[in-house]
């Protein structure tokens, strides 16, 4: 069991996120309003996430998520770390464009009959 | 012979090979004493298998005595980019994580090319793990661009790049999964062609993403560069992405010329760029201008936007190479190099529904840049926005800032080939890119020949080992 303490600088309070390395479960505890929003708003999980977000807000985003993957982070190389998670963030919300319900994905492959033992 | 063994074409070489005014032993060793007297510079190379290489070409050497001749490549040095597998020799992907790993059985490249009788000089640098760098926090330095040591070289395929451009080999091996044949191609002045994918096999090299994956050669001309591709191209069973279809000629048209050819261009994934610089907009008109001279048609398109291509590409790329390093990164991130570990973190971040959605949008891309070729025989668009920049003010590589504009053509699948135009003000080169059909490396060939010849790039010496050395 790993649990991760998220500092919310806004509000100066706390989310502690406990989560499974083996499982990569990461519930989260005693969620803040702005935490809580980051997770569960439509309009953002969906990706159509503003471009900019809070500084804390991200930062308790990317924690939870760094637990979630069984991930350990240097103190030292936290900040450089969240800010390639926002840019990571910004340029996935560009892949959230409506498309046709019909557009598959790429990986959507046709199977050939095979001759072998014929 | 008037040349220096360096300036021989491959096919040059050989034909001075097979007439006995050359032997491989001693174009083996001009190579190892250029490499000697400038990798301390310069850090192409990551290990020079010299033992090897004098093997290599003493073999070689015998074999065409004896009347065996394997092809365009046997007696020719070339080196690998230190992610193929080497029996016997160490592949490190220039990170702490593998300095140890010596494989015990070749990658399909370095099979093919070995059993081509070519002259194995030794494993080139990269970027770790062929995703990070230019880094100094790992166990070797990065290498450095030849025409101005103080610059990089692009990535992935830094060592590729540099050895080619010093004059060190003719071909080198590269891998392009956003663009590491072609950024270190542009920024080096060298050809690097990333082919259809599955057309060369990426058995026995480690993988950065297995749908974004591809492998080809940086060369020193267009005709060294289709001497290489027909070498490492064709059918492997043994990698699932691999196409059993058949390697043509790639020379046989190589000068044929661009008259009546059709040749798009999507202006708008570059013109408005941020990183777009003057010089290489106008080498890029004096480019196309050159081209229409010479009797293709060439007209703008309309593509979707850059930025699509280029996020579906890393949010792709992020995710399946997370996959790959995902242990290492839970147990061992301290030993990765901090810009290594700066991009391949924010791949456990990427969500199902985000990878989903890109391979979504991948396919629509892809149908996009198809249609586009009907009418079209290639696209000619940017490469490098920008001559290569200094070790000292890194550039932004986030993709919509991006001065490399090559992981469309990975997305998608389509060839596309980096092609130098001329050097800008600073001395450096620049470049342009083409893309072509479905396994129609061919037509590619055949136009970069033509802008090479129209350019006049080959007439220009290359970086002088003294400059080079400091």
């Amino acid at each position: 069991m790993i649990v991760r303490r998220l500092f919310d600088a806004t509000s100066a309070t706390h989310d502690d996120a406990p989560a499974n390395r083996h499982g990569g479960y990461a519930p989260i505890a005693d969620p803040l309003p702005e935490t809580q929003a980051a997770f569960s708003s439509p309009s953002k999980r969906n990706g159509r996430m503003p471009a900019e977000t809070e500084p804390a807000q991200l930062a308790a985003e990317f924690d939870t998520l760094v637990v979630r993957a069984g991930l350990t982070i240097p103190a030292e190389r936290r900040r450089e770390l969240i800010a390639a998670f926002a840019d990571l963030r910004a340029e996935i919300a560009r892949l959230h464009a409506p498309l046709s319900p019909a557009l598959e994905p790429a990986a959507v492959y046709r199977l050939i009959a095979s001759d072998a033992g014929a | 012979m008037s040349a220096a063994p360096h300036e021989l074409s491959i096919a040059a070489a050989g034909r001075e090979l097979r007439a006995r005014h050359l032997t491989a032993a001693a174009l083996t060793r001009h190579a190892l004493d250029r490499i000697a007297a400038c990798n301390d510079r310069l850090h192409a190379f990551i290990l020079v298998a010299e033992a090897r290489a004098l093997a290599d070409a003493a073999r070689a050497d015998a074999e065409l005595a004896a009347g065996i001749d394997r092809g365009p490549l046997h007696g020719i040095p070339y080196a690998l980019k230190d992610i193929y597998d080497t029996a016997g020799i160490a592949t490190t992907c220039h990170s702490r994580l593998r300095l140890n790993h010596v494989p015990s059985a070749d990658s399909a490249v370095a099979d093919r090319l070995a059993a081509a009788g070519g002259v194995l000089l030794g494993k080139l640098a990269t970027h770790e793990f062929a995703i990070g760098g230019p880094s100094f926090d790992l166990p070797f330095p990065p290498a450095r661009n030849p025409w101005n040591p103080e610059h990089i070289t692009g990535g992935s395929s830094s060592g590729s790049g540099t050895a080619v451009a010093a004059g060190l080999l003719r071909m080198a091996t590269g891998s392009d999964t956003g663009g590491s044949i072609r950024g270190p191609a542009a920024y080096c002045g060298t050809i690097g062609i990333k082919p259809t994918y599955g057309r060369v096999s990426r058995r026995g090299v480690f993988p950065l993403s297995f749908t974004l994956d591809h492998c080809g050669p940086l060369a020193r001309s267009v005709e060294d560069a289709a001497i290489a591709l027909a070498l490492m191209a064709g059918h492997d069973p043994l990698d699932p992405a691999s196409a059993d279809l058949p390697v043509p000629d790639y020379r046989a048209a190589l000068e044929a010329g661009v008259r009546g050819l059709r040749i798009g261009i999507p202006r708008a994934f570059f013109a408005t760029a941020p990183a777009l610089t003057d010089e290489v907009a106008t080498a890029f008109d004096r480019t196309v201008a050159l081209l229409r001279d010479a009797g293709a048609l060439v007209a703008d398109i309309t593509l979707p936007d850059y930025a699509l291509f280029a996020a579906a590409n890393r949010v792709i790329l992020l995710a399946e190479a997370f996959s790959v390093h995902a242990e290492d990164l839970r147990h061992r991130l301290p030993d990765y190099g901090r810009k290594t570990a700066e991009r391949l973190v924010p791949g456990a971040l990427v969500t199902a529904a985000d990878l989903v959605q890109a391979g979504r949008l991948r396919r629509h891309l892809a149908d996009a840049v198809n249609r586009a070729l009907v009418p079209c025989d290639a696209l000619l668009t940017a490469c490098t926005l920008a001559p290569a920049p200094r070790f000292d003010a890194p550039v932004d590589p986030r993709a919509a800032f991006s001065p490399v504009q090559t992981g469309a053509f990975n997305l998608t699948g389509h060839p596309a080939i980096s092609v130098p135009i001329g050097l800008g003000a600073a001395g450096l080169p620049l470049s342009v890119q083409l893309a072509g059909r479905p396994f129609d490396e061919a037509m590619l060939f055949r136009i970069a020949r033509a802008i090479e010849q129209l350019s006049g790039w080959q007439e220009i010496p290359l970086p002088t080992l003294k400059a080079a050395a400091g």
